[in-house]
């Protein structure tokens, strides 16, 4: 259902109706790496949260540890470069101020 | 969360209908014959905190972390909680009373029809902030002592920090505030145990939260601090000696344990070694009604910077970020196959943990610490219950036929 929903939305939007999200730190213990799936060779790559480590072979261990009995690829790509566009908006960040 | 003084105590008085969640620090009754339908979402407000635990799941140090989310944000996180129907929200941190927005965010979870609930060291816990937080509708405050003054100021990593807590737990009682003690058992302080309960009892603190040691954050470079599983068992059962004995003598003190779902077998065991056949039974249907660890289903946590965790301890790993996708959505999405998988792990528990007798009560026990001995359906490694007992009983009651409880 959701897939069905997230496409019938994509058709009817228009881009600038997508914000990016602000590039806030997505950890303060480590670097943040985005976690993406494949099940079967010929499933589709799905994002499945994050793991936080300190470089790609250690995100890779984690995600293994929590996906490896579902997923046949991994992909990891690091938060601080990944650029998200979202039609969702959480209000008014902090600024320069601390929260 | 395993109430046990509502199990072995307060059964018989309770004819049905008990609520009973995942979160510890609210001060609900907790039993219910229906399984809670939404997790109880721990906020962890921000990263900064005036104390340095050693065994901080937060990470927590004397700085506030970029990015923390604004009074603004936090608000619509509200409003999407609110609107999912989330029970409970508690605030936490790092030490939560460090922002001087606290009380209007608890002001406004109210007002959406939220249980606001407070988690804290309680060392900045004045009078003026007892106050204002409970005109702003907090209803619960739960304070963590861990130890008698010299090993809990040893283990926050500042002297004096007991004495501060006992302060603030005095200045939220006057207030007027529903308080009680959160304590991290670990192999140091558990010999503290009885005499911190009764020190607390003395100032009138009623409800005492046990929490076992789970690993993540600056918890998992304590693992080995752990209790081993013998001694685990020993300061589950001084939980449920000291239960039974305040009730025997008329204070009708509330005890809990979270943390290893362990503990609904052995309560099941004991109750049935010290109370009998039919109440052990009766405590089994409850504690069946109440569905075992909770998992993935009915804790939830955020983080300072909107990352959304399987539970306030399970901190390495997020299922998204609530500036991305509000937080009914990522806890919705089930495509998400670890979040799929411990909904419906039954058929997936590996081990021990598969042919048990007590997983309909236990669901395998912290699926963080199973994380930390090899993968999300391992067992625990902190289950301390004996071949025999995994074994039986072999007519578990609640399985089949008379599901209620009278
Ligand atoms: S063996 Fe697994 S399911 Fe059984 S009590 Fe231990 S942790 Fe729980």
């Amino acid at each position: 259902m959701g897939t069905f929903c997230t496409e019938a939305l994509a058709d009817d939007m228009d881009p600038e109706d997508r914000t990016r999200v602000r590039d806030a730190p997505r950890s303060a213990t480590g670097r943040e790496w985005e976690v993406f799936v494949r099940e079967d060779a010929d499933g589709a790559l799905q994002h499945v949260g994050s793991v936080t480590a300190g470089d790609a072979d250690a995100a890779h261990d984690r995600a293994s540890d929590l996906f490896g009995w579902t997923a046949r690829d991994v992909w990891l790509c690091p938060a601080d470069e990944t650029r998200r566009y979202t039609a969702h908006t959480l209000g008014e960040p902090a600024g320069g101020e601390s929260a | 969360m395993i109430s046990v003084s509502k199990l072995l105590c307060g059964l018989d008085a309770e004819s049905d209908g008990l609520r009973y969640d995942a979160a510890a620090d609210s001060s609900r009754d907790q039993i219910t014959e229906q399984k809670q339908q939404r997790p109880v979402v721990v906020w962890n407000l921000t990263k900064q905190c005036n104390l340095y635990c050693s065994h901080c799941y937060a990470a927590a140090d004397t700085e506030t972390a970029p990015g923390e989310l604004s009074t603004a944000e936090g608000k619509h996180l509200l409003d999407d909680l609110a609107d999912f129907g989330i029970p409970v929200v508690l605030f936490s941190g790092g030490e939560p009373l460090v922002r001087d927005d606290l009380e209007e965010l608890v002001a406004y979870a109210a007002d959406r029809g939220i249980r606001p609930v407070l988690s804290t060291n309680g060392t900045l816990l004045t009078e003026e902030r007892a106050e204002s937080l409970r005109e702003a509708g907090l209803q619960y405050a739960g304070v963590s002592v861990d130890g008698l003054p010299e090993r809990n100021d040893e283990f926050r990593g500042e002297e004096g920090a007991f004495d501060a807590a006992v302060r603030g737990i005095e200045n939220s009682l006057d207030a007027g505030l529903k308080t009680g003690l959160r304590y991290t058992i670990t192999e140091a302080n558990a010999p503290d145990l009885p005499d911190v309960v009764d020190l607390l009892h003395d100032v009138g603190v009623d409800r005492f939260c046990f929490y076992h040691l789970d690993y993540g954050g600056r918890g998992a470079d304590i693992s080995n601090l752990d209790l081993s599983p013998a001694d685990t068992r020993e300061a589950v059962r001084t939980v449920c000696d000291l239960t039974r004995e305040y009730h025997e003598q008329g204070e009708e003190i509330e005890t809990l344990l979270v943390g290893n779902y362990a503990d609904a077998g052995f309560l099941v065991e004991y109750a049935r070694e010290e109370l009998g056949d039919t109440q052990a039974d009766r405590i089994h249907r409850y504690l069946e009604a109440n569905g075992g660890d909770p998992t993935g289903e009915r804790i939830a946590d955020v983080d300072y910077q909107g990352n959304v965790h399987l539970t306030q301890f399970w901190q390495g790993y997020s299922l998204g970020n609530v500036r991305d996708r509000p937080f009914s959505e990522l806890w919705s999405d089930e495509t998400n196959p670890l979040l799929s998988g411990l909904r419906d792990r039954d058929d997936r528990l590996t081990g021990k943990c598969a042919g048990c007798g007590y997983q309909s009560i236990c669901r395998g026990g912290s699926r963080l610490r199973a994380l930390s001995a090899g993968g999300p359906f391992d067992p625990d490694p902190k289950c301390y219950l004996t071949e025999a007992e995994r074994s039986g009983p072999a007519d578990a009651p609640g399985g089949s036929g008379d599901a209620h409880a009278d």
